[in-house]
């Protein structure tokens, strides 16, 4: 067997992209490893094209990734999988409403609309992928490339990278992380709604819930934290009451202490963790990261969101948690 | 004729109906309509005896009626109830609940526009009375029954809970096995046990429809009025039983397409046959058990067809001895309204696309395989996973135990063996080996998996029998379980696995994601912790240089600059990657301009800035203060 350059842990739509574009633009041997939980679960994730950041540069990585994404998901031609939809971000507290009002003057600054919204904004035609519907010509794409796919490890390989919150969990014992990398609970339900959400996604930044607006009059909240986890799910809810839920589940997510991304070395490996929803538009540069053909920018990037970096520069809004 | 699927009073194998008294006729109205039946007759079972076998359309799809999809009925200014647990009174004057059409003719719909079901509206109504006992068992079959009958006899006080009018389960559909004694004999013995204690009580038409912790929440059926009631409990037995599978094919749900079990208990019961011919369509050897006694009782059996080539078994002996035309190797692929009456129905070779063989009969009685009952366990915190080709339990919960066909086991005495061990488990007694070999099972073919008949085009296969709706998609198409506003139930998610839908490994969670969806979201006040606004917030920690500058920046006397807009030097071009500094705050007192935080260093530039506002690039400088 070819030895492998890279052993990509995780089943996230970031770990395809990063495997392929290892494998095609940079002629690495790429495996990736992890099983992809079948769409007939509960969502735990959804993928946006939005930072919840004060940072210009995450901002710029992001939009260029948009670009390198975009064309290569055109490329497998699965229209369906991607679109821009309106996000809604919402502030109770005024520290909170403060940093949102830094997030949509960014966002401005880098090419959106934006409208007030209360104490929040409305994000316009924000870029989203939806990992379901890529999966099929996504694994024809990795196949054809050589990309090992299994679903379970160990590999022997030049570097581990582990990118998704549950390779993290389940190769770096709590004791082995770093304590920027914070492990938190999150629940996912499904809603039966009266009537269709008026936009397709709104994250209430103070109360730890994100509601996305589903097919059939459903609406999938990922609700974070542990506590009150109804009572604030309710709180963002119109009615009428009760309202009834179709389906629960709960997990446990990677988040980084200061609200920024953490990428680099920890314990042997490559962890990419607290990404948030923009994961997948950051595959082309962590690819380029990962072959040592970053740009001199890049690399400066990537170098101060390593976990043992002094990471006051790239500290970021840090939502409430529970 | 008012009661065309009405079996004769005196057919064989007691298939004239045992819960009825044929010597006490009565009539009532449902949606204006005299409908006669006995004393005896459930709504539904009165109503598909009088050739009522439609609920109504989905779209254009035609959708049977049956014991797992009717709609609700209400007398006039009562509350709604449900077809299958509702006893019919003579003079009764009912009406379904929910959209129909007009039609002045008699039909055999319900004339219902269907659009998803309705949440039974007692699931939110307060309990009318709160009962306590040591042992709740839920389920009356004859694993429920044991558990009962244990309990009963060591002295401790017992609930019995059953969804039906009666009491057995689903154990005479089987029949006896061998030497075995009856499931007639065993259950009929512990009935007796159990109405002869003290220490019990019964509920039938009773429906737990919540399971919290030691709490049940049950909606019960007493003199035609539905009441909530809760009992609280020490220990619960979940007996619930096996639920038996739809095949999965184009029609699946047409009226007249009914399952085994439920056909054979509407015959046994109630002496109801839909028509006077039937094709069955079995993947197992139960099948052949339900046609030769159905055949018996004067039911034209077309043919037999089985899924498996050349199965071997005694019933299959049997139905050859009987005269009973068989075909091996074939699965039904369709199922449509015949020109005139009755169905027309396609089989064609297992795993083949094109219908080679086609009947036509006034019933299909299609013999599924079984999915163990596990609703009321998910709902009391267990775990389920795919094994053995369905949905099985998984953990343990303290005070509950799984019992009979819920807990997977398929033979009779097992059932009975596990509702013992059951009362055992949770009341710390000694808790035997349970065996559960059927007799001769080696000289049985085993089932087969289930019917999957090809996807057809404009003719949905459903995925199972229930209020969900869930059904095949179009060739192109993928129904996702998330998208539905109706829970899938255990059989969608068995189907789903079989399709391919689903991975095995990921179908118990699936399963356990809905199953235990968590209670209905009530209206909260419950507010967020304060972040007070920040000077110096960490989220800009180094951005504009180690120590930026407060400024107050101003364009003239009246204009104010939003929190968030983004400073530049004047002949910056407007990229948030130059930017100097940021608004970080409105100037106080409702003055001009805004607080921004500025780099030092941009300062040495000079002291004319722009503000990229919202509404446009403004100019601006430093306030005079």
């Amino acid at each position: 067997m070819t030895r492998l350059d890279y052993a990509i842990f995780g089943s996230n739509l970031l770990s395809s992209l990063l495997a392929g574009l290892l494998a095609r633009d940079h002629g690495k041997a790429v495996a990736r490893i992890g099983r992809r939980p079948s769409a007939q679960r509960l969502p735990r994730a959804i993928e946006l094209a939005l930072p919840m950041s004060i940072r210009p540069r995450s901002w710029q990585m992001v939009r260029e990734g948009e670009r390198e994404v975009g064309a290569l998901v055109a490329s497998l031609g699965v229209p369906e999988a991607t679109n821009t939809r309106e996000v809604l971000l919402s502030a109770d507290a005024a520290g909170s409403a403060q940093a949102l009002d830094h997030v949509a003057h960014l966002a401005v600054g880098f090419g959106h609309q934006v409208r007030r919204a209360g104490q929040g904004w409305a994000i316009r035609r924000v870029g989203r992928l939806h990992a379901d519907e890529l999966e099929e010509k996504l694994t024809a794409w990795l196949t054809g490339l050589g990309v090992v796919l299994a679903d379970e490890g160990p590999v022997e390989a030049g570097r581990s990278v582990l990118a998704d919150d549950v390779a993290v969990l389940d190769q770096l014992a709590p004791d082995t992380r770093p304590s920027i990398l914070q492990s938190e609970t999150m629940t996912a339900t499904l809603i039966a709604a009266p009537r269709e959400l008026a936009v397709a996604v709104t994250r209430y930044v103070d109360r730890g819930v994100t509601l996305v607006a589903r097919p059939g009059n459903t609406v999938l909240a990922l609700i974070s934290g542990e506590h009150d986890v109804e009572v604030r799910l309710a709180s963002t809810l119109d009615g009428p009451f009760p309202m009834k839920r179709l389906a629960t589940t709960r997990y446990r997510r990677i988040v980084s202490a200061d609200g920024a991304s953490v990428l680099g070395d920890v314990a042997g490996a490559f962890v990419v963790a607290g990404l948030g929803t923009f994961g997948p538009w950051l595959a082309p540069a962590l690819a380029r990261h990962l072959a040592g053909k970053a740009s001199a920018d890049d690399a400066g990037w990537f170098a101060m969101h390593d976990a043992s970096a002094a990471r006051d520069a790239v500290a970021d809004f840090v939502e409430a948690r529970f | 004729m008012t009661q065309p699927y009405r079996l004769a009073a005196d057919a064989a194998h007691q298939f004239g109906g045992i819960e009825l008294d044929r010597s006490k006729a009565l009539q009532f109205r449902l949606n204006g309509r005299t409908i006669d039946g006995f004393a005896g007759d459930t709504l539904l079972s009165a109503v598909l005896a009088a050739g009522i076998d439609a609920f109504g359309t989905l779209g254009i799809i035609p959708l049977g009626l049956s014991e797992s999809f009717a709609p609700l009925v209400s007398a006039k200014g009562g509350a709604a109830l449900p077809m299958h647990r509702l006893l019919v009174e003579n003079g009764m004057d009912l009406t379904t609940l929910g959209r129909r059409r007009f039609s002045l003719r008699r039909t055999s719909s319900l004339g219902h526009l269907i659009d998803g079901i309705a949440d039974a509206p007692w699931l939110r109504d307060p309990p009318a009375q709160n009962l306590s006992t040591e042992l709740l068992v839920i389920g009356g079959g004859v694993a429920g029954l044991a558990a009962a009958s244990a309990a009963a006899i060591a002295g401790r006080n017992v609930i019995l809970v059953e969804r039906r009018t009666w009491l057995g389960g689903d154990a005479r559909y089987f029949g006896a096995v061998g030497d075995e004694e009856s499931p007639e004999a065993v259950s009929t013995a512990l009935i007796a046990t159990l109405r002869a204690a003290p220490n019990v009580t019964i509920f039938t038409t009773a429906d737990v429809f919540a399971l919290s912790g030691r709490t049940a929440h049950i909606h019960c059926i007493e003199a035609s009025r539905g009441k909530v009631l809760t009992i609280e409990a020490s220990r619960i037995v979940i007996a619930t039983g096996s639920l038996q599978r739809l095949p999965i094919f184009s029609g699946n749900r047409h009226p007249g397409v009914t399952s085994a079990v439920a056909a054979y208990h509407l015959a046994k019961r109630y002496g109801v046959a839909h028509g006077k011919s039937a094709v069955v369509a079995t993947q197992s050897n139960y099948g052949y058990r339900l046609a030769l006694r159905l055949h018996d009782a004067g039911v034209k059996i077309g043919r037999i067809v089985d899924a498996r080539i050349n199965p071997q078994s005694r019933f299959v002996d049997f139905a050859k001895a009987s005269g009973l035309t068989l075909t091996g190797g074939h699965g039904p692929v369709s199922a449509a309204s015949a020109a005139r009456h009755g169905l027309h129905l396609g089989f064609a070779p297992t795993g083949g696309a094109t219908a080679s063989l086609t009947l036509d009969a006034d019933q299909l009685i299609v013999s599924g395989g079984f999915q163990p009952d596990l609703a009321l366990w998910m709902l009391a915190g267990g775990g389920t996973h795919w094994q053995d080709g369905r949905l099985q339990s998984r953990g343990q919960i303290e005070h509950v135990a799984l019992a009979g066909g819920a807990a997977g086991y398929r033979s009779m005495r097992a059932c009975v063996e596990s509702g013992k061990a059951a009362d055992a488990l949770l009341f710390g007694g000694a808790v035997a080996a349970i065996a559960d070999a059927e007799l001769g099972a080696a000289f049985e073919t085993p089932d087969a998996p289930t019917m999957i008949g090809p996807n057809i085009e404009g003719s949905p296969a459903f995925f199972d029998v229930g209020a969900s709706l869930i059904a095949r998609l179009p060739p192109s198409g993928k129904p996702v379980l998330t998208g539905e506003a109706h829970a899938p139930a255990l059989g969608d998610v068995a189907a789903s696995v079989e399709l391919g839908l689903t991975a095995a490994a990921d179908a118990g969670a699936v399963a356990e994601e809905r199953g235990a969806p968590g209670g209905d979201l009530v209206a909260s006040q419950w507010t967020s912790p304060q972040r007070p606004l920040d000077d110096n917030p960490l989220w800009l920690s180094g951005r504009f240089g180690t120590e930026p500058m407060r400024l107050h920046l101003v364009v003239d006397g009246k204009r104010r600059f939003e929190p968030g807009a983004l400073v530049y030097a004047n002949s910056s071009p407007p990229d948030p990657l130059l930017a100097i500094g940021v608004i970080i705050e409105a100037a106080g007192n409702g003055k001009a301009g805004g607080i921004a935080l500025v780099a030092r260093a941009a300062l040495d530039a000079g002291d004319r800035f722009i503000v990229e506002t919202l509404a446009g690039p403004s100019p601006a400088r430093i306030h005079a203060d």
